[in-house]
């Protein structure tokens, strides 16, 4: 097992960030689970007990895959350069990412209702490709804001076309 | 409409080009010598208001209407006539009946109402048409061009030239009948494009040539001295031989399909034998089995595989692409033709692939992505396959066409290896972390020998090279690929791994381009290869969109650190000569009569420098980030004044 990885000071997000995950895995697995429940126990003849006992795995499925996020949460990471931007996540399935900062077209920053109550923001950096992707989650406070406004200004002085 | 900044032409021009009345401006050029087509043109840039040729409303689909308007009449003719006529007439539409028809209305007087009635109805059409016509209109100021049309809808679309992705001339047969053509100015992003749609052949030809010239920063006197004689040359033959402005070009940047090569290309496609082997299969079936309906469902798919067969065939056969001092210039079509150009840097990645049937010709294909995306549901075909720089070549043809996107990357080994190289040889014989030693020999780095279940066919052909320019990713032993990548055109790129890449101790990486749905992508590279070239990319990424000056003419031009020169230089093989060529790779500005991109940017450079053109003026404290701003007309319209003055 070799994995793919990058030294540097990577600035980590905010490890709340897991919880927003946890929250969002839970809601669309109650979602899930009771809509796979409901549909067994309409189609099927089956006992009471088969489409609950099928819903709560599904729901386990979802908890699992969000307590899973507490381990993800610390892979999430990102590093300024002098050009480039670049962006890591992942633990199984990693992924580097290296942006120019002349590439930027648009940044946002956007938060949720569960990402609000935990006083957390996402960023995203948008260039001219639909597959780059660069998205920062979990940025507390005004950390989203300052960068933003960090990524606005060098991009501004390195601006190249598409 | 008069712009109140513009001094008053000199006199000596006055007669050239008096204030254009449209109609004037527009008049189907084969009435008059085409120097004055190319005056006109000139006069078209001039920042004022203009026309489109007068036919646009017929072309546009107004010919349509009235086909579809006349077939309406003549099947309810005999239905319409019945209503005006009283009951007890018995009329059926006979001669005699008609006549009677007529008489009984001329007895009732309603015949003059109904004739005046479809007057009536005539005249609004008309008078609609030509109003659409007179409202739409266009110009090309120093450095925007705007659209505005419509009447009830209205639209005025401007669109800054430094933003050009390309120019289209497109003439679809209809249209070659009126000596007309669609003016297509391409920007990035979906259906962006500014359509001057219709212009008269040779004035829309000329026009094109002077929005390049504006959207390269030189001014249009400049231009016009550098390619008099050609130009003329041009306007006249386009009539007679649509590619006459390729003779001038060198056969050193210029690729023509032979004939018998794109039809037994065409044939030797691969769903094209599997098809027509099942369709005999299916007649021997058919006869042998006695199931006669299996006829039908044969024959449908037959019509529409022929029909697609000849439609792009017919696109082939006439194909020409070449390098111009504007940009690439890609000529197809028979019957509806279709000139694009495209200036430089607006290439965003390249796919060199052979179809396995191709293979013992030596055949290859060429594909490329661009910025703008048209769904233009009518001529769908087209569009898809114009995003092909070449159909079908040799590995010469290849290599030529490659020179013309990337002229550094022309005639290296690296490119050869990267078409037809089967990885490092050596890795056959040596030991297992044997790929170190093939990067070296090969200049790609290939995927290990222990990851070989991956790509089991082409593990030692398949991987990367990062070059001066460009990124080349080869795969495919069997359909062998080469995708390439400008450095300077790459968004962004990424470094991905999966579980299973984990175990095997590999990982792939993706280049990501504009315009292109899935990135080009290569598998299966060592972890610390993959890492190493990733790290590289890191370094010369930035480099090289930082010297990149393609993409940005006019800004470029405009930046204080443009050498002022004293002179407004004719091309100056020196200052050509002066930019940064790679050490080992060709010198493209020697290697045609044909001035290469980025020679002809240098030159144009310390041209604008030199002038009081457009460029050069103090407009704004300029930084490149103008170009995103909405550009103002009156620096053009200045410069304009200037150049007209002297």
């Amino acid at each position: 097992m070799e994995r793919i990885d990058l030294a540097g000071d990577w600035r980590r997000v905010s490890p709340r960030y897991a919880w927003a995950e946890l929250w969002t895995s839970a809601i669309w697995g109650a979602i899930i689970a009771a809509a796979v429940g409901v549909f067994l126990w309409l189609v099927s003849d089956w006992d009471r007990w088969v489409p609950i006992a099928i819903g709560v795995a599904v729901l386990v499925f979802f908890a699992l895959t969000g307590l899973f996020g507490f381990l993800r949460v610390r892979t999430i990471g990102f590093l300024m350069r002098d050009d480039d931007l670049l962006v890591r996540r992942g633990m199984l399935f990693r992924r580097f990412v290296s942006v120019p900062y002349g590439r930027m077209q648009v940044v946002d920053v956007t938060q949720g209702p569960l990402e609000r109550m935990l006083d957390l923001k996402t960023l995203k950096f948008v260039t001219a490709a639909a597959t780059s992707a660069v998205t920062i989650p979990g940025l507390p406070g005004t950390d989203a804001e300052v960068l933003r406004d960090e990524l606005v200004a060098v991009a501004e002085s390195r601006r190249a076309g598409l | 409409m008069t712009d109140p900044l513009q001094p008053p032409p000199p006199r000596e021009q006055q007669h050239q080009a008096p204030q254009p009345t449209a109609a004037a401006a527009m008049l189907p050029p084969a009435e008059q010598p085409p120097v004055e087509a190319q005056e006109r043109a000139r006069s078209l840039v001039d920042g004022e208001w203009h026309r489109l040729h007068p036919a646009t409303p017929l072309l546009r689909g107004g010919l349509a209407v009235i086909v579809a308007g006349f077939f309406l009449l003549n099947t309810l003719r005999d239905r319409v006539v019945a209503l005006f006529l009283p009951d007890d007439l018995d009329y059926d539409g006979d001669a005699p009946d008609a006549i009677e028809a007529a008489e009984q209305l001329a007895r009732s007087g309603t015949l003059l109402w109904v004739l005046l009635g479809l007057v009536a109805v005539l005249a609004l059409c008309v008078l609609g048409f030509w109003l659409a016509w007179r409202v739409h209109t266009f110009r090309v100021t120093g450095d925007v061009v705007e659209v505005r049309q419509g009447i009830l809808f209205r639209s005025h679309r401007r669109a800054p030239l430094a933003r050009i992705q390309g120019v289209n001339l497109e003439k679809p047969w209809f249209a070659r009948i009126f000596g007309a053509c669609k003016l297509e100015i391409q920007s990035a992003g979906a259906d962006a494009n500014v359509d001057l749609a219709y212009l008269s052949n040779g004035l829309a030809d000329a026009l094109r040539y002077e929005i390049l010239a504006r959207a390269a920063g030189r001014t249009s006197s400049q231009q016009h001295q550098q390619q008099a004689g050609s130009r003329t040359q041009r306007v006249v033959d386009d009539f007679l031989r649509p590619d006459a402005e390729l003779a001038g070009i060198a056969s050193t940047s210029l690729v023509r399909l032979k004939p018998s090569t794109v039809i037994v290309s065409s044939l030797l496609d691969l769903g094209l034998v599997i098809g027509v082997l099942v369709s005999v299969a299916a007649v021997v079936a058919m006869v042998v089995l006695d199931i006669p309906w299996l006829l039908f469902t044969l024959i449908p798919t037959v019509i529409s595989v022929v029909s697609i067969t000849v439609r792009t065939l017919s696109q082939k056969l006439r194909y020409s692409i070449a390098q111009t001092p504007d940009g690439i210039r890609l000529a197809y079509g028979l019957l509806s033709t279709t000139t694009e150009v495209l200036p430089p840097g607006r290439v965003f990645s390249i796919t060199v692939s052979q179809p396995l049937l191709w293979r013992p010709m030596g055949w290859w294909k060429i594909a490329f992505t661009r910025a703008t995306k048209t769904t233009d549901a009518s001529s769908g075909q087209q569009r898809q396959y114009a995003n092909m720089l070449l159909p079908v070549g040799s590995l010469a043809d290849v290599d030529t066409v490659i020179g013309l996107v990337l002229p550094d990357l022309r005639g290296t080994r690296l490119l050869r290896d990267g078409l037809v190289g089967r990885g490092a040889v050596d890795a056959d014989a040596g030991a297992e972390d044997d790929h170190a030693a093939a990067a070296t020999h090969d200049g790609f780095v290939t995927t290990p020998r222990s990851a070989r279940i991956l790509r089991p066919l082409s593990w030692r052909r398949n991987g990367v090279a990062i070059g001066d320019d460009a990124v080349l990713l080869r795969k495919g032993r069997i359909w062998r690929s080469l995708g390439i990548v400008p450095l300077a055109r790459t968004q962004s790129f990424a470094m991905h791994q999966g579980p299973l890449e984990g175990a095997l101790g590999v990982a792939h990486l993706a280049v990501h381009v504009v315009g292109n749905a899935f990135s080009p992508t290569i598998g299966a590279l060592a972890v610390d290869d993959a890492q190493r070239a990733f790290a590289h990319a890191r370094e010369v990424v930035p480099a090289a969109i930082g010297a990149d000056t393609t993409e940005t003419w006019h800004v470029r031009e405009s930046r204080p650190d443009a050498p002022p020169t004293a002179l407004p230089a004719a091309p100056d093989p020196a200052s050509a000569s002066g930019r940064d060529l790679r050490p080992g790779t060709v010198d493209w500005s020697t290697s045609g009569p044909i001035d290469g991109v980025e020679q002809q940017d240098v030159t144009n450079r310390s041209d604008a420098a030199g002038q009081d053109g457009p460029a050069a003026q103090p407009q704004t404290p300029q930084q490149p980030a103008s170009q995103q701003q909405p550009p103002q007309p009156h620096p053009g319209a200045d410069a304009r004044g200037d150049e007209q003055q002297r």
